[in-house]
């Protein structure tokens, strides 16, 4: 017996929203709005890392 | 079959997302006939449904089901080479590619192909999480739902107009209207000697004598290098039966091998079944003349089945050999294609058990003596 698992491709992935309905054409708008709200400007992403990297370092020490 | 293969996918699918499962993949290979009828086997297929999971399945299906569905109704590009050629399917670059123009105006076409085309094009090299990103956002199995529902629609408008081929109307031929007869009582005698699991009709055409053994065995399998006529096929024994005949597109003097990794993922045909009767009916010189093969090659294949065989031999003279010498110099057929070395190559290989004359052609019982 063969066992394989599925490349579901990642186009194929996003247009189920637009195949969706307008349901699915409100996911994709939902899930873009995120997209940008979640990019962040060059500071707030190096504070993010650096809040990161102390929690990590705190995590071992602990 | 693979339209009803496809309508049988999706209903599955439709009934496991209303019961809280989902299909995790979409190949045509999990869906196999019996007789007439397309039967899902694959039931480790089936998983629990998790919220905001897109149907994984989708590309796949598409690939396997919807655009060898689509090139054939809407480009008349036969689908099975290309299947053959690959397991994964018809990728959405080449559908498009056979798609394009006035053929994009068809259902499905635009959506399922064109902008899925583009969709992997510029995703292709993205490191997104999208399943994790569209699940946060909603995602839903409503919307796999009105999904199904429109490919549901498509598929059934994904429609190919076979029409006539070259071997659609050889039924009307005068030679095989007035042969029929005396060979369908020689066939149905030999075949109902006894209780038949497996018959294979190789070069069945119409699947006239698979219909007229099927009562006599368990599973009739009709095979034909006709797309055209198996198809017809289908949808007669699907509206009036017999229920237990398979008519399989297949050229047999070049079958599907084995394919997949290995070979061994998909069988080839003679490790599918083994049949325990063999109809050979005005084949062999298709197979010796038209395809060039040589005689004692096909007797070899033949006796390789182990099966006993209802062979018919048609002469080089008989008006469908010559058809097939007609833009033949002699010295391109076989020199040893006549029935003396028919009766040397069947040698210590079968035994003819009995043997009958019909208009210059002859029938032959043969039963292999290892």
């Amino acid at each position: 017996m063969i066992l394989g698992y599925l490349d579901p491709g990642t186009g194929s992935l996003i247009i189920q929203t637009v195949l969706g309905g307008a349901a699915g054409v409100a996911v994709l708008f939902r899930s873009t709005r995120r997209r940008f709200a979640d990019r962040k400007s060059p500071v707030e992403a190096a504070t993010t890392e650096e809040s990161a990297s102390e929690l990590a370092e705190q995590e071992i020490e602990s | 079959m693979l339209k009803a293969a496809a309508t049988l996918q999706l209903d599955l699918l439709e009934d496991a997302l209303t019961e809280g499962l989902t299909l995790k993949d979409a190949t045509p290979y999990n869906i196999q006939f019996v007789g007439d009828r397309p039967v899902f086997v694959d039931v480790g297929s089936f998983t629990t449904y998790r919220p905001g999971e897109p149907w994984i399945g989708y590309r796949q299906f598409c690939r396997q089901f919807l655009y060898p569905l689509m090139v054939r109704a809407h480009a008349d590009v036969p689908f099975q080479p290309m299947l053959r050629g690959s397991l994964d399917g018809i990728p959405a670059e080449t559908a498009r590619s056979l798609l394009k123009g006035r053929r994009a105006t068809r259902p499905g076409v635009a959506m399922d192909v064109m902008l899925q085309s583009r969709a992997e094009r510029t995703m292709s090299d993205s490191s997104r999480n999208v399943r994790s990103e569209m699940s946060s956002a909603g995602f839903s199995a409503e919307l796999i739902l009105t999904n199904v529902h429109r490919l549901q629609k498509v598929i059934e408008k994904t429609t190919w107009d076979s029409g006539e081929s070259t071997w659609s109307e050889y039924a009307t031929c005068d030679h095989v209207a007035t042969q029929r007869g005396p060979k369908e009582t020689f066939v149905t005698r030999i075949a109902g000697l006894k209780h038949r699991t497996l018959v294979w009709d190789l070069g069945a055409n119409d699947a006239h004598f698979s219909v007229a053994v099927a009562a006599l065995a368990d599973t009739v399998v009709a095979v034909d290098g006709d797309e055209a006529v198996v198809d017809r096929v289908f949808q007669s024994l699907s509206t009036s039966g017999p229920h237990n005949v398979l008519p399989l597109v297949m050229d047999l003097a070049d079958p599907s091998p084995g394919l997949g990794w290995r070979g061994v993922e998909r069988r080839r045909l003679e490790d599918r079944g083994q049949p325990d009767l063999v109809l050979m009916l005005a084949v062999i010189h298709h197979l010796v003349i038209g395809a060039n093969l040589p005689l004692a090659a096909v007797v070899d294949w033949v006796a390789s089945l182990g099966s006993e065989v209802v062979f018919e031999w048609v002469p080089i003279e008989d008006p469908m050999s010559q058809r097939l010498t007609a833009n033949k110099r002699r010295s391109e057929v076989h020199a040893d294609y006549d029935e003396e070395s028919l009766r040397r190559y069947l040698d210590g290989r079968f035994e003819i058990k009995e043997e009958m004359p019909l208009e210059g052609r002859r029938l032959f019982h043969l039963i292999p003596t290892n």
